[in-house]
C-alpha cells in the first residue's frame, strides 16, 4: 500500500499532470459558471484531449473539468439565478437571494469554501470504504433505487412555498416532459406526434437552461425605464470572504451534507440533483429559522453546495469499483479511464494500484486548483452585477443558446428551450414554482425505469417493495416528510380560516 | 462610424462565401468543415467512437464531433442520419443494430437507406454468471436451467442486440421457455449478477473481465466462432455444442446517396484511424477487435447479416 | 386580471391539458402485457391522472377561497405580478429565428443578425454605437472564445457558410 502511493505521488506531482488537473479545473470553473454552458459540453471537449496524454494526468484532466464545473455552476445560481448544473439547482433558492440582499461574494465563497469540503470528506469515506460501501451500493437493486428516487421527490413539499397543490403540479409537469421519446425498456414511442426530433426526448440540460435562463431574460426585457434597473444592494459588491467561524459554525450541517452527498454518490444511477435537493430540505428542516429558507439563507447555499461535490468522491465508488457512471458526465470520465486501461472493476485496485491512488491525489489536487482559482475569480464575477441587467441578458440569450446547441448539435434543442422557457415564465408569473419541475425531471426517468425492472424482476408481484428493508425506511421517510408538509399546510389554512382539499394529495 | 464599415466588409465577405459555397456540389477538397459523428449507443460504442473520431480527426484535418442520440436501440440515431443531408459530413457509428432495429419495426427503412464507408471493430457477447452458482459452463446452465424454476436474464433493452443473442443462444440450448428477460438501462447487468438479483447476463466482454479476474463472475461461454481476446480461457459456445455463432460489428455508414468522394476519403482515414498504435492499444483495453473492413466488402457484410439477423428474429418469434 | 380569476384559468388550462394528454396517452401508446410488464403506457398515463387530479384540487380551492387571501410569498417568485406578454412572445419568436437561423447562415452570421435585432425592438436601443459595438463584438468575442480557443463546435450554415 504504502509503495502504491509513493508510486502514485510520482504519477500525480509531475509538473504535466499538475497542469492538466489544472486545466481542467478552469476549464469546468469556466463552462460550469456561464449560464447556458454545461460542464457535460466541457467534458465531451476535453477528452480527446486526454487520449495523449498518460493515464493519471489524463483522468486528472478529466476529473478537474467534472469538479470545476460541478463546483462552478454554484457560480451562475448565485449570481443570476441560472444553474450551471441541475445539481446546482438547488442553490438557486437561496443564493440568488442572497445576492438581491447584496452578499453576493459571501454565498459564491460559502459555496466554493463548503464545495471543496465536501468534495474531501467524499474522497476520505471513499479511500477509507470503498469496499463497504460499494458492497451496500450494489445492495440497491431497482427496487430500493426506486425507493429512494420517491423520497427525493417527496423533498418537492420542502420546495413549494405555500401551496404544496402548486408545487406537485409542477413536479408533474417535470414529469411529465420526460416521457417523451423514446421509452429506454421497450422503444416504444411516446407523445412523439412522429417527429424525429422528438424521439430522442427532451434533453435534461437544454430544459434546465430554457427553465432558469428564459424567464431571467425576458424579466430583464420588461423591466420599466423608470424603475431602478438593478436593485442597489446587488450593485453594491463588497467582497466579502465567510470568516472562519461562520463556517465553522455550520460544520455540522456540512458533514451531514456531505454524508447525503456521498451516500448519494455511491449509488448507481441517481447523480448529484437529488443529492442536492435531498440535503436543502434536511437543512430547511433541522434548522432552527426554517422561515428564512428561500430568502437568503447562508445554509441554504451550504447544504446543497456540500452535497453536490461530495457526489464527486461518491461516484467514484461505482465508478472505478462497479464501472457505472452515475451520469453523462462521469461516462465521459469512464470512456477516458478505458481508453487507458484502467477498467473499472475490482481488478483494478489490484492491478492498477498506484493509478488508483494517482487518481485519489488527483481529486485533491483538483480541489486545491478550484479553490484557488475560484477564490481568485469571485473577484471577477461579482462585477457582472455591475453590467445593466438588460445587456446581460442579450449575452445570457445568445450563451444559452450556443449551450443549448452544442449539446448534441440540434437546433430543435434552441426550439424546444425557448418554448419550454416562455412557458416557464408564464408559470413564474402564475406563482408555481419552476425548481420541482427540474426535480421532475432529474427524477422522473430513474423513478419510471427503476420501478419497470424492480416489476419484471419480481415478475408482477408488489411484495418486492415492502419485503427489503431499505425500501420500507425510504418509503417511510417518504411518507414522513409528506405527512409532515400536509400537517403543517392544514395548519397554515385553518389559520387563515380557509377549508382545507389538499391534506392527502 | 467604424463598426457599420466593419459590418459592410463582413457582408461582402458573407456575399462571396456564399456564392463559393451555395453551389453545393463542388466537393473538391473534403471536407472542409467538421464532420459530424452520430452514436448511437453510450457504454463501449462510445468509447470506441470518442477515439475513433479523434483519429479521424488528425488524419482529415476537419474535426470529427460525435454526437450522441442514444435510444431506441440505435433508431433514434439512424432515423436522425436517414433525414441528414446526404453530403459526407453526416455519418453514422454503425453496428448490427440496424438490422435487428428494422426487423424489429423500430425503424420504417432498412440498411439500404446508408452507404457503408468501413467496418471498424468486432465484438463477441459474453454470457456470465455469479461465481457462487457453481456453474462453469453452458450445461451446467442447461441443467440447472431445467431442474428448477425460470432463469433471469439481464439484457439492455427490449430488442436489443443482447436480448437477440441471449434469445438466440438460450433457443439453440433448448431452454428459451425457462428464461425470462429483465431490461437494465446504462449498462447495470454486471452488478445485478453481483448482487444475485439476476442468474445471468449476456453483455460485452470488457465489462466482465475485471470481474472474472477477481474471480466475482464467471464467464461461460462466448458466442462467437472464435474466443474473445480479453477473456482468452472462456469457451465459445460451438466448442461447447452449442451451434450459435453471432458476432457484433460496428462501422461507418453514411446516408445513401452520399458522394463517393467522401466516402472515399472517409474510408481512408477509417483505415489510417484503425491502423493506428493507440487504436490497437484500446481495443486490447476496452476488449473489442479491430476488424478493419473496406466499404465494398462492408457492405457485403452487412448485406449478408440482414438476411441472417432477419431469419433469426423470425425464428425466435421476435420480428414484427 | 385579479389572483383568483387568473388561478382559475390556470387550473382549467392544466385540466385541459392533463386530459389531452392522457387521452393521447391511451390512443397512441400500447399497454404492457402485466405479470411484471408495466410496458410503456403506465407512467405518462399515471402523470396525466395526477396532473387532472392537482389541476381540479387547484380549481376547487380557487372557488372556495376569497380573493384577497393568498398572500403569496414564495421564494421563487421575484415576478410579482403581471405577465409581459410582449417581450415573452417576443422571445420565443426570436430565438426560433436564432436557430433557424444557425442552421441556414451559420454562427457568425446569425448572432449579429439576431443581437440587432433585439437590442433594437426589444430594448429600443438607438446608439448606432452601442448596437454596432454589441452585436459584432458579441459575435467575435463568442467565435473567438468557443470556436478557436475552446473548440466547441458553432454551427455552420446550410445555404451559407463562413468561418
Amino acid at each position: 500500500m504504502m509503495e502504491h502511493f509513493l508510486d502514485a505521488f510520482g504519477l500525480a506531482f509531475t509538473p504535466m499532470s499538475i497542469a492538466a488537473i489544472g486545466l481542467g479545473s478552469l476549464v469546468g470553473l469556466i463552462f460550469g459558471s456561464i449560464p447556458g454552458l454545461t460542464f457535460t459540453v466541457a467534458l465531451a471537449l476535453a477528452l480527446p484531449i486526454s487520449f495523449s496524454l498518460d493515464a493519471v494526468p489524463a483522468i486528472g484532466l478529466l476529473l478537474g473539468t467534472y469538479i470545476g464545473g460541478m463546483t462552478g455552476g454554484s457560480v451562475s445560481a448565485i449570481l443570476l439565478g441560472i444553474p450551471g448544473t441541475p445539481s446546482a439547482a438547488a442553490t438557486v433558492l437561496d443564493g440568488h437571494p442572497m445576492t438581491k440582499n447584496g452578499d453576493a461574494s459571501l454565498a459564491l465563497g460559502t459555496a466554493v469554501i463548503v464545495s471543496v469540503f465536501g468534495g474531501i470528506f467524499s474522497l476520505v469515506v471513499m479511500i477509507v470504504s470503498v469496499d463497504l460501501v460499494s458492497k451496500v451500493a450494489i445492495g440497491f437493486g431497482p427496487a430500493e433505487i426506486f425507493a429512494l428516487v420517491l423520497f427525493g421527490f417527496s423533498t418537492i413539499c420542502g420546495l413549494c412555498g405555500r401551496s404544496l397543490t402548486k408545487g406537485l403540479i409542477s413536479g408533474v409537469l417535470g414529469l411529465m416532459i420526460m416521457t417523451i421519446g423514446l421509452d429506454l425498456i421497450e422503444g416504444v414511442p411516446r407523445m412523439t406526434f412522429g417527429s424525429v426530433n422528438l424521439l430522442q426526448g427532451v434533453n435534461l440540460l437544454v430544459a434546465m437552461i430554457g427553465l432558469f435562463a428564459i424567464p431571467f431574460i425576458i424579466e430583464a426585457f420588461s423591466e420599466d425605464a423608470h424603475l431602478p434597473k438593478t436593485p442597489k444592494k446587488m450593485a453594491n459588491v463588497r467582497p466579502e470572504l465567510p470568516s472562519f467561524r461562520l463556517v465553522f459554525r455550520n460544520i455540522w450541517l456540512m458533514i451531514r451534507c456531505s454524508l447525503i452527498g456521498t451516500g448519494i454518490g455511491a449509488i448507481p444511477g441517481t447523480g448529484g440533483a437529488i443529492a442536492s435537493f435531498l440535503a436543502y430540505d434536511h437543512a430547511k428542516r433541522f434548522s432552527k429559522k426554517p422561515e428564512t429558507f428561500g430568502k437568503g439563507n447562508i445554509e441554504g447555499v451550504i447544504a446543497p453546495e456540500t452535497a453536490n461535490n461530495a457526489v464527486t468522491g461518491g461516484t467514484l465508488i461505482p465508478l472505478l469499483s462497479l464501472g457505472i457512471p452515475g451520469d453523462p458526465a462521469t461516462a465521459i470520465v469512464l470512456a477516458g479511464l478505458m481508453i487507458h486501461g484502467l477498467v473499472p472493476g475490482p481488478a483494478l485496485f489490484m492491478n492498477h494500484a498506484s493509478e488508483v491512488y494517482g487518481i485519489y491525489i488527483a481529486v485533491v489536487l483538483a480541489y486545491m486548483w478550484v479553490l484557488g482559482l475560484q477564490l481568485l475569480g469571485i473577484r471577477l464575477f461579482v462585477h457582472v452585477l455591475r453590467v445593466p441587467r438588460e445587456i446581460l441578458a442579450v449575452v445570457v440569450l445568445v450563451l444559452c443558446v450556443i449551450g443549448a446547441y452544442s449539446i448534441r448539435n440540434s437546433a430543435f434543442d434552441i426550439y424546444s428551450m425557448a418554448a419550454i422557457g416562455v412557458a416557464a415564465y408564464v408559470l413564474v408569473a402564475v406563482r408555481i414554482p419552476i425548481t420541482p419541475i427540474i426535480l421532475g425531471m432529474v427524477l422522473g426517468p430513474t423513478l419510471e425505469n427503476e420501478f419497470r425492472t424492480a416489476m419484471m424482476l419480481s415478475e408482477g408481484k408488489v411484495d418486492i417493495f415492502y419485503t427489503s428493508p431499505t425500501v420500507v425506511v425510504f418509503f417511510i421517510l417518504a411518507a414522513l416528510v409528506i405527512g409532515l408538509q400536509g400537517l403543517s399546510e392544514l395548519r397554515a389554512k385553518s389559520k387563515t380560516k380557509q377549508k382545507v382539499e389538499v391534506s392527502d394529495a | 462610424m467604424k463598426y457599420p464599415m466593419k459590418f459592410r466588409g463582413l457582408f461582402v465577405a458573407a456575399a462571396t462565401a456564399a456564392t463559393m459555397v451555395f453551389a453545393g456540389a463542388a466537393k473538391a477538397d473534403f471536407p472542409e468543415k467538421p464532420v459530424e459523428m452520430t452514436v448511437l449507443f453510450g457504454g463501449t460504442a462510445n468509447t470506441i467512437a470518442q477515439l475513433l473520431s479523434e483519429l479521424m480527426s488528425e488524419e482529415l484535418g476537419q474535426p470529427v464531433v460525435p454526437v450522441a442520440r442514444k435510444g431506441g436501440g440505435g433508431a433514434v440515431g439512424y432515423t436522425h442520419l436517414q433525414n441528414a443531408a446526404a453530403d459526407g459530413y453526416n455519418i453514422v457509428w454503425n453496428s448490427n443494430s440496424i438490422s435487428t432495429t428494422y426487423h424489429t419495426g423500430r425503424i420504417p427503412f432498412d440498411y439500404t437507406a446508408f452507404t457503408p464507408i468501413a467496418r471498424v471493430s468486432t465484438e463477441i457477447p459474453a454470457l456470465a454468471v455469479n461465481s457462487s452458482t457453481g456453474w462453469t459452463s453452458l450445461a451446467d446452465l442447461t441443467a440447472a436451467a431445467k431442474a428448477g424454476g425460470k432463469l433471469k436474464i439481464g439484457i439492455s433493452g427490449k430488442g436489443s442486440f443482447t436480448h437477440l443473442t441471449s434469445a438466440a443462444l438460450f433457443d439453440a440450448m433448448g431452454i428459451s421457455d425457462k428464461v425470462v428477460y429483465i431490461s437494465y438501462t446504462g449498462g447495470k447487468a454486471p452488478i445485478e449478477l453481483l448482487a444475485g438479483r439476476i442468474d445471468a447476463a449476456i453483455q460485452w466482454p470488457g465489462q466482465f473481465a475485471s470481474y472474472a479476474q477477481a474471480g466475482d463472475l464467471t464467464v461461460l461461454a462466448v458466442t462467437g466462432a472464435e474466443r474473445a481476446s480479453v477473456l482468452p480461457d472462456v469457451a465459445t459456445a460451438q466448442e461447447q455444442g452449442v451451434d450459435v455463432n453471432i458476432t457484433m460489428w460496428r462501422g461507418l455508414a453514411a446516408p445513401a446517396g452520399t458522394p463517393p468522394e467522401a466516402i472515399l476519403v472517409l474510408e481512408a482515414a477509417a483505415k489510417r484511424a484503425v491502423e493506428n498504435d493507440r487504436f490497437t492499444e484500446a481495443s486490447k483495453n476496452i476488449g473489442f477487435s479491430k476488424a478493419y473492413l473496406g466499404a465494398e466488402d462492408f457492405g457485403k457484410v452487412i448485406a449478408s447479416d440482414d438476411i441472417f439477423y432477419g431469419n433469426l428474429l423470425d425464428d425466435l418469434g421476435m420480428a414484427k | 386580471m385579479t389572483d383568483q380569476k387568473r388561478s382559475f384559468v390556470l387550473g382549467s388550462l392544466l385540466l385541459l391539458l392533463a386530459v389531452v394528454w392522457t387521452w393521447l396517452v391511451i390512443d397512441t401508446i400500447p399497454p404492457g402485457f402485466g405479470e411484471g410488464d408495466i410496458g410503456a403506457r403506465a407512467f405518462p398515463l399515471i402523470f396525466g391522472i395526477f396532473l387532472g387530479v392537482l389541476s381540479l384540487l387547484l380549481l376547487i380551492n380557487v372557488v372556495r377561497s376569497k380573493p384577497e387571501c393568498e398572500p403569496d410569498t414564495d421564494p421563487n417568485d421575484s415576478f410579482q405580478g403581471v405577465i409581459h406578454w410582449l417581450p415573452a412572445g417576443l422571445i420565443l419568436i426570436e430565438i426560433s429565428g436564432y436557430g433557424y437561423l444557425l442552421n441556414t447562415c451559420g454562427f457568425v452570421i446569425a448572432t449579429p443578425i439576431v443581437v440587432l435585432f433585439v437590442m433594437f425592438v426589444n430594448l429600443r436601443i438607438r446608439s448606432a454605437k452601442l448596437l454596432f459595438g454589441m452585436s459584432i463584438g458579441l459575435t467575435l468575442a463568442c467565435w473567438l472564445i468557443f470556436e478557436k480557443a475552446l473548440g466547441i463546435y458553432l454551427a455552420n450554415g446550410s445555404w451559407i457558410n463562413i468561418g
